[in-house]
């Protein structure tokens, strides 16, 4: 940790002094903690690197400027200003609605149906193949529950009469599954996160 | 292993937005320099968006929720607009956004609920009302503009502790303390609520729209401030 934070220190003025080497260590050091937490935030892959460019834009021109008072406080400076535009991003979104003629689609771009379709169809493929391999068919209630109706344990496992160490083994494997589909299918991978893989 | 397990509780804590804000702050400070928590969100966040891609994709296919009976029969309109509330405002049950796709199926489904009212409205505006962009305090959460006529359909996530609950009583309270429209509402399985009003119904000014259960402290309000064109 001191190491670090000895890192972080020594990145800071440096880039205060203009060495743009350091600026993309610094990127490369946090882009990825930056793009998962504001995955979180918008579950959006497009927007959230999107948000992580602005956001390391804003901090580096902050680091040239010798505007950050503490050196110590350059992570948590990155985490805030990237929470910061994620707030602002939807307060603007959200912000004003008008009515049209028709009923208003939401959050929809223009785009081509056909190429829609396609993609989807081919997205849908992708994605029904990771399921499959993520869990059994009943186990994939209990992620369901879990991660989508946003179910306690305890509710699962009386509802569907199963153990707690049941549970948690479903959770285990299906993660560990996913760690190596990440790892083999860069397809997948690309789907789910969009821009932000690492690498 | 046993720092594997806690991590992992830790990470699936945060993602279904179990901390408190503390903790989340916490959490995402550690995030920043720690590769085995980044690795072990990144495959959480994988999980659940595959969970989502594919769940939209079932509800694609097969087309949106229908209005289910216990809704309509649980409607409870009251205020000066009542009379008008019952004719228009329908509990719309309309499954909920995804991550990858959502909007050529809600908006055919918001077509035929339309459709189904009867009623000469000549257009919808859809509003949607999340919780975890609230700006608190008395800053609106959403502003909008409404229609001269048609419907205004507002599209409500709930919290996670309203989600699994039945009945809960979903108000909109106008600038003066009055009752819109009052209802009892279930959350539909992607913890989302969809009320429709006529435009008309809408009091010009800040309103709130409050969502409390009666077997739990507390509630959710947002405030929505409606202006005239």
């Amino acid at each position: 940790m001191n190491a670090d934070l000895g890192l972080e220190v020594e990145l800071a003025h440096r880039i205060q002094s203009g060495d743009q080497h350091a600026e993309l260590v610094l990127v490369e050091r946090f882009a990825r903690p930056v793009r998962l937490i504001l995955l979180k935030r918008t579950s959006d892959p497009q927007l959230a690197s999107d948000l992580a460019q602005d956001t390391f834009v804003i901090v580096i021109n902050a680091l040239r400027q010798g505007k950050l008072h503490s050196a110590k406080a350059l992570p948590a400076f990155i985490r805030q200003t990237a929470i910061n535009l994620s707030i602002e991003h939807f307060r603007k979104e959200k912000r004003y609605v008008r009515q049209d003629d028709e009923i208003i689609q939401l959050q929809a771009p223009h785009v081509d149906h056909k190429a829609e379709q396609v993609d989807r169809q081919h997205a849908r493929t992708l994605l029904e193949a990771a399921l499959e391999q993520l869990a059994q068919p009943r186990d994939r209630e209990i992620l369901h529950r879990f991660y989508l109706l946003d179910e306690e344990k305890p509710q699962i496992c009386d509802a569907l009469e199963l153990s707690t160490a049941h549970f948690d083994r479903v959770l285990y494997r299906a993660k560990q599954r996913m760690r190596e589909l990440l790892r083999d299918n860069l397809e997948l991978k690309s789907l789910l996160f969009g821009g932000l893989s690492d690498g | 292993m046993a720092d594997e397990r806690l991590n992992s509780d830790w990470v699936d804590d945060y993602i279904r937005g179990r901390l408190s804000e503390a903790e989340q702050t916490a959490f995402e400070e550690q995030l920043m320099d720690d590769p085995s928590l980044q690795d072990e969100l990144e495959v959480a966040l994988a999980v659940r968006s595959t969970l989502q891609g594919v769940d939209a994709q079932d509800e694609a296919a097969t087309g949106a929720g229908a209005m289910p009976d216990n809704r309509k029969d649980g409607f409870a309109p009251t205020g000066r607009w009542a009379p008008y509330a019952m004719a228009a405002s329908v509990v719309l049950a309309v499954v909920s956004v995804t991550l990858l796709w959502r909007e050529s199926v809600r908006t055919d489904e918001l077509r035929r609920q339309v459709a189904a009212l009867e009623a000469p409205v000549t257009g919808v505006l859809s509003v949607p009302v999340d919780i975890m962009r609230s700006a608190g305090g008395r800053t609106p959460d959403v502003i909008l503009v409404k229609p001269e006529s048609g419907l205004v359909v507002f599209d409500i996530e709930v919290a996670p502790r309203f989600r699994s609950l039945q009945d809960l009583v979903l108000s909109l309270r106008s600038e003066d303390g009055s009752e819109v429209f009052s209802s009892k509402v279930t959350a539909d399985r992607h913890g989302r609520v969809t009320i429709a009003l006529r435009s008309d119904q809408l009091p010009v000014g800040l309103n709130e729209l409050h969502m409390t259960h009666p077997g739990l402290e507390g509630h959710d309000a947002r405030l929505i401030e409606v202006r005239d064109q």
